[in-house]
């Protein structure tokens, strides 16, 4: 089946059964919303091993944009309280489980690394210029093992552990990540192994080549490297996350991929950690199988080309700034201005190390709006201000400490530079607050108590990167669920939260629309929300925030 | 439309079991079953199939194999196309053979053998046959003060085969050693030689040719680069095994220095070349093997090989400015002369010509040069699969 079809059927089929949900049955909230977990009912049988092609995905997204052509579309897996359920991609971590900088710095770990003993090697990445191998412990766990280049020792390695700690803080699934001193004399070449070198057939791998791979490895004085290894995911590989489309071996798969939230929202994320390289490839999709059910799990990894690293040397000044291939209009107006039209990634400061690579100076005026990832995607191109919203709401939650304390599992050895990028990075992570909080009515955690008051917060106010609103104002509705259909009842108007109740009539359930009155225009839009009666009281059901 | 959403729609339409569900999670239940009916693999769409068939041929993929060629047969014969066939082995060893032919219906065969690079990709050794064929070769005489209006075409046809060895102690130095035998022939049509006199031209000659060379090169790369500069100095003797009055020994020298000023958002790059000759006694440099200025990468507003003499000068600077990391723009000043003796060069009669041009480049290679000069005798539109310098 190609891509094409694929995406035709399957948003015909969310498509047509959303709304036969709404129309039907006409109702809009069930007795089990929201849901937190998103269902996983069929367990996948034959799911194939597809590796998509990377100069492929780099044309497709380049010349030809797929995935649904009508953007502006609001995401269509979040939960009926405009939350992205527990899922494949995603699993609300910062702002909904405790998180603290321990658990931040743990991230995904759930072992202490390597069993002791020799490392069995049993592939090599020969092609590319940073070498690599996967080699299996004396516990029979596969890990991958990745260096640094030389002169840039922890830049690649420590970048992709702070990255991949953060993501997981985010909500991401994750590798489990470790570092480490590889003595060569520790590695054994597997009896089957084969390598390929650039040009050549695959053969049987020997010493030479170990030498070889580590030849372009940085190496310490003691003859040793430092590496990092990230443990094989649990379950078989059978692919990569694509950003528009769904798979078509995967039934719990329902919703094209450009219309999830968190495929959207990784925007942000990967913004904010300079993550350019957030493409398809730099991904894993893992068939497992849990309480007796196969499915699909997705998770992100490779995580070198972030923050001030680009893997293979420090980050170039345009990474983070620029597409691989510049806009068409900006070349030519460039191109007019004799050179004098100078991009603002060639005009700034920057902090170079040789521990972790090289990062503009001062990111206090960054614009993660302006930031670009190397190659863009359908998700990316789909997202909106309530995306962007729900991601930087999540940030929220992720303090300066747990950034910190990310860093330092880096072991980058060099305080000035372990502090510059800890810096570095709640700045960006202010600016991203600062940036896309303000942007929709920021109004959370809305709850009408048994007193009849309706509590919220305004998170941009309690972030303290947007001023107090003069005042909200309440329109309080009857709700006919099974209609779909609200009865304006009163307003009320107070000048912060809680806002009194007004005397309503008999209803099992109730729509507010909340704005703001003054501020910005973006708080004048209401958000609704819904609640339900529940022995007495109320509970929230719904939550509509719209750009 | 899709059978299976055919079926989808309609199941759903005529009130499936979807619809009769009273949870979320249930309804959702009912769309994974209802797509559980109609999975299929997972695997590339047929424009993947195609772009990774056109990509991972074994040229494109680094491993060699039949290729299409687009270039130069011999400078001023025009674009040329033609066919390649490239086996690559281990350390960069390889072998290639290539046949072009130009719009001018100019031809040539070449062969290259590269070894496997010894001591540590320290030294390389190849071996070269080549054979050429150039319709329409010009020549207008030698020395600076020559007219554009007097002038001949030749039809020139070498054929060298020649080794050669590479010794990088490091990556930035390199020495060059070589031998040649050239075999050149030269043919010219209803032209009375006696008005122009063209050493070399209608004789058969055959050269015993030695070559040194000692070059330090810090760009990133020869094919592209925005910073660096090469500094080289070759040596070459050429010695007519029959004894005929054209053995000659010829020296270049040649700067090459690229500036990036404000992170390479402008690169100031200057050019020298000087390539001086000197004869045995009572020999002369034959005219297909003298130094020349006109070309696409010399004194570009003039024809290919305009001027021709025993030396020539060449300066030439250029302001670029990149506008997109695969396009650089420049504007450009070529000045230049030849000179029957060093003694002769005189800097303000030297000839000079400006223009702008467009380069479209990887981090490594420059694939498209296209450039507009302009100079005393008229104007030349350039075309060139090559950084000029």
């Amino acid at each position: 089946m190609t891509l094409v079809r694929r995406r035709f059927t399957v948003s015909l089929l969310a498509a047509v059964a959303l709304t036969s949900t709404a129309s039907a049955q006409s109702r809009r909230f069930f007795p089990d919303d929201p849901i937190w977990r998103e269902p996983i009912t069929q367990d996948v049988k034959h799911a194939n091993r597809y590796e998509p092609d990377l100069a492929y995905q780099i044309l497709e997204n380049l010349f030809w944009r797929p995935g649904d052509s009508a953007t502006g579309q609001r995401a269509k897996n979040i939960n009926t309280v405009d939350e992205v359920p527990d899922g494949a991609f995603f699993v609300n971590r910062a702002g909904r489980a405790p998180l603290t900088p321990a658990a931040v710095a743990r991230g995904a770990n759930t072992s202490e690394g390597p069993a002791a003993g020799p490392w069995t090697v049993v592939s090599a990445k020969s092609d590319g210029v940073t070498p690599g191998f996967t080699i299996r412990d004396t516990a029979g766990q596969l890990w991958f093992v990745k260096f640094d280049p030389p002169g840039w020792r922890a830049m690649a390695t420590g970048s992709e552990m702070v990255a991949a700690k953060l993501f997981w803080a985010a909500g991401y699934h994750t590798a489990e990540y470790h570092l480490a001193q590889l003595k060569p004399a520790n590695l054994v070449i597997g009896k089957d192994t084969k390598i390929t070198p650039q040009g050549e057939m695959a053969r049987s791998m020997h010493q030479g080549d170990i030498a070889w791979l580590l030849s372009r490895a940085d190496r310490d004085a003691d003859g040793t490297y430092r590496v990092i290894l990230s443990k094989a995911t649990p379950g078989r590989p059978v692919g990569r996350i694509a950003f528009h489309g769904t798979r078509a071996d995967d039934p719990n798969d329902l919703i094209p991929h450009e219309h999830r939230r968190e495929l959207r929202g990784y925007f942000v994320f990967a913004a904010w950690l300079n993550h350019v390289d957030a493409k398809g490839i730099n991904s894993l999709s893992s068939l497992v199988t849990e309480n007796g059910r196969s499915f699909i799990r997705h998770y992100l990894l490779d995580f070198g080309s972030a923050l001030g690293s680009a893997a293979v040397g420090p980050r170039d000044g345009w990474e983070g700034y620029e597409a691989l291939v510049e806009a068409p209009g900006e070349i030519g107006k460039r191109a007019l201005s004799f050179g004098f039209r100078i991009p603002q990634w060639r005009r700034q400061d920057y902090f170079e190390s040789p521990t972790i690579g090289r990062w503009p100076r001062d990111h206090a005026q960054w614009d993660p709006q302006t930031w670009w990832p190397h190659i863009t995607n359908a998700a990316f191109r789909h997202m909106r201000a309530d995306d962007t919203f729900w991601a930087a709401s999540k940030l929220v939650s992720i303090t300066d400490d747990m950034i910190k304390a990310a860093v330092a599992e880096a072991k980058f050895g060099d305080p000035a530079s372990e502090a510059f990028l800890a810096k570095a990075i709640a700045d960006r992570r202010l600016r991203i607050l600062q940036t896309f909080l303000p942007k929709v009515n920021p109004l959370v955690d809305v709850a009408l108590d048994a007193e009849g008051r309706l509590t919220f917060r305004n998170v941009a106010v309690d972030a303290a990167v947007a001023d107090r609103a003069p005042g909200y104002r309440a329109l309080w509705y009857t709700f006919d669920n099974t209609a779909d259909k609200a009865t304006l009842v009163a307003n009320t108007e107070e000048t912060q939260s809680p806002l009194p109740m007004p005397p309503m009539p008999a209803s099992d359930f109730i729509k507010v629309d909340i704005s703001a009155v003054g501020g910005p225009e973006a708080w004048t839009r209401p958000i609704s929300v819904y609640f339900r009666r529940n022995a007495g009281a109320w509970t929230l059901v719904g939550l509509e925030r719209l750009p | 439309m899709h059978r299976g959403t055919a079926v989808l729609i309609g199941s759903l339409l005529l009130g499936s079991p979807a619809l009769a569900q009273t949870t979320r999670v249930e309804t959702i239940a009912g769309q994974q079953a209802e797509k559980a009916k109609q999975l299929e693999t997972e695997g590339p769409s047929d424009a993947e199939l195609v772009v990774r068939r056109v990509l991972r041929s074994p040229l494109l993929s680094g491993g060699g194999g039949a290729y299409p060629w687009f270039g130069s047969v011999f400078g001023g014969s025009g674009m040329a196309v033609g066919a390649g066939y490239l086996k690559r082995f281990e350390k960069s060893g390889s072998v290639n053979f290539l046949a072009g032919i130009s719009i001018n219906n100019s031809q040539m065969l070449e062969t290259r053998v590269v070894a496997p690079a010894l001591f540590r990709d320290r030294l390389q050794l190849g071996a070269q046959a080549r054979w050429t064929d150039a319709n329409g070769v010009s020549y207008y005489g030698v020395g600076p003060q020559t007219d554009p209006e007097t002038d001949f075409e030749y039809d020139y046809q070498p054929t060298e085969v020649s080794a050669d060895a590479t010794f990088k102690p490091v990556r930035w130095l390199a020495f060059r050693g070589g031998y040649s035998f050239v075999d050149l022939t030269t043919a010219v049509e209803d032209f009375d030689l006696a008005a122009l006199p063209a050493p070399g031209i209608g004789r058969d000659l055959r050269y015993n040719v030695l070559r040194g060379e000692a070059a330090v090169d810090t760009r990133t790369s020869p094919g592209y680069s925005t910073r660096g500069g090469l500094y080289r100095v070759a040596w070459e003797r050429h010695e007519e095994r029959h004894g005929l009055p054209f053995s000659f020994d010829s020296q270049e020298y040649e700067v090459r220095q690229l500036v990036p000023l404000v992170r390479a958002q402008f690169v100031v790059a200057v050019h020298g070349l000087m390539t001086l000759t000197s004869t045995d006694a009572g020999n002369v440099v034959p005219v297909p093997l003298a130094p020349f200025l006109g070309s696409g990468s010399t004194l570009r507003a003039f024809p290919t090989r305009r001027f021709t003499d025993r030396n020539r000068v060449l300066l030439a600077g250029e302001y670029r400015w990149r506008p997109s990391r695969y396009l650089d723009m420049a504007v450009f000043v070529d000045s230049g002369q030849v000179a029957g003796d060093v003694q002769q060069f005189r800097f303000h009669d030297f000839e000079t010509n400006w223009g702008i041009g467009a380069r479209f480049h990887g981090p490594v290679f420059t694939a498209l040069r296209v450039e507009y000069a302009r100079g005393r005798e008229g104007r030349n539109i350039i075309f060139a699969g090559s950084q000029v310098f």
